[in-house]
């Protein structure tokens, strides 16, 4: 093979090695890319009022479960009594309202709806029961709003 | 030089092909990186129904299913790189093939969404761009409290 052959030759094997290359590299852009998500979901009781063995709503509106999404139920008690809220889920809270609907007459009486959290029940995080107790008397209703939050 | 004609045709064979290849082809390859899982936050089953995630975090929910307001849950996110404004596919799960598994019936995710969607990706001008993944999730009566998870794979191509 002459000089020029051989360089002929050697330049051709150089230019279809380069094709090679960038067809490679072409296809590699080309390829797909994936990535994978992690995704959860919590499935949690309702929020639910016990009418307890006590006398808390007697003779009032019966719970109505589960409370809807971003509002409030409300309990009206004519007696003095307690209940149960049972907040049987995990990492959510719940939170009580207790207050006299009658305030001002309350207030002027020296009346007041009470109860061991204050008027505010708070967080409730966790399981099981907590207990609201309720006193009053001289006929004031006390009312016990409980909502998700 | 007798050989210079040689070299001077396989030099310039070699720059055309190389222009060429440069010129019509994305030499950086395209990669997908999960930035943030997709939550559905926490509800309440009852009679079953759906929570559907937005790409923009959007929670809604349907049938008798009750959401959690303090546990709202959010969209999963990816970032996608690769060449300066090349445009891309996403490839999204078909519907029923992703479920959550947990203490109780797994629950199917359906009707994937993305944010950019189809073939609609298109890099920025640092050659990255967020993708928004939201999704349904079917939820069984009485579906059996507790914490359920799974995972799901987003695919994405040059155009």
């Amino acid at each position: 093979m002459t000089m020029k052959g051989s360089l002929l030759c050697f330049a051709l094997a150089l230019t279809l090695i380069m094709a090679i290359a960038i067809a490679n590299a072409n296809a590699n852009a080309n390829a797909d890319s994936r990535a994978t998500s992690a995704t959860s979901a919590t499935v949690v009781r309702a929020v639910n009022v016990i009418q307890s063995a006590r006398t808390w709503l007697s003779n009032n509106r019966l719970p109505s479960l589960p409370i809807p999404s971003g509002q409030a139920s409300q309990y009206v008690s004519s007696n003095s009594g307690q209940a149960d809220i049972s907040s049987n889920y995990v990492q959510s809270n719940v939170q009580s309202n207790l207050e006299a609907l009658r305030r001002r007459e309350c207030e002027k009486a020296g009346l007041c709806c009470t109860s061991p959290f204050g008027d505010r029940l708070g967080e409730n995080p966790g399981k099981g029961l907590q207990q609201v107790s309720v006193r009053q008397t001289d006929g004031a209703e006390c009312a016990l709003t409980v909502m998700f939050n | 030089m007798k050989i210079f004609p040689a070299l001077s045709y396989a030099a310039l064979a070699t720059l055309f092909l190389l222009m060429a290849s440069v010129t019509s082809a994305q030499l950086n390859p395209l990669s997908i990186g999960n930035t943030r899982s997709l939550s559905f936050g926490s509800f309440v089953a009852q009679a079953g129904g759906t929570v559907t995630i937005s790409p923009t975090s959007a929670r809604s929910a349907t049938g008798s299913v009750v959401l959690v307001p303090s546990q709202s849950g959010y969209s999963a996110q990816f970032t996608v790189q690769g060449d300066a404004d090349a445009s891309y596919t996403i490839d999204l799960p078909a519907d029923a093939t992703v479920v959550l598994s947990g203490p109780g019936a797994d629950m199917a995710l359906t009707g994937f969404t993305s944010e950019p969607s189809g073939a609609g990706g298109r890099l920025g001008i640092t050659g990255d761009q967020v993708l928004s993944v939201g999704v349904s999730l079917q939820v069984g009566a009485d579906q059996i409290q507790g914490d359920y998870s799974g995972s799901f794979t987003v695919i994405v191509t040059y155009n």
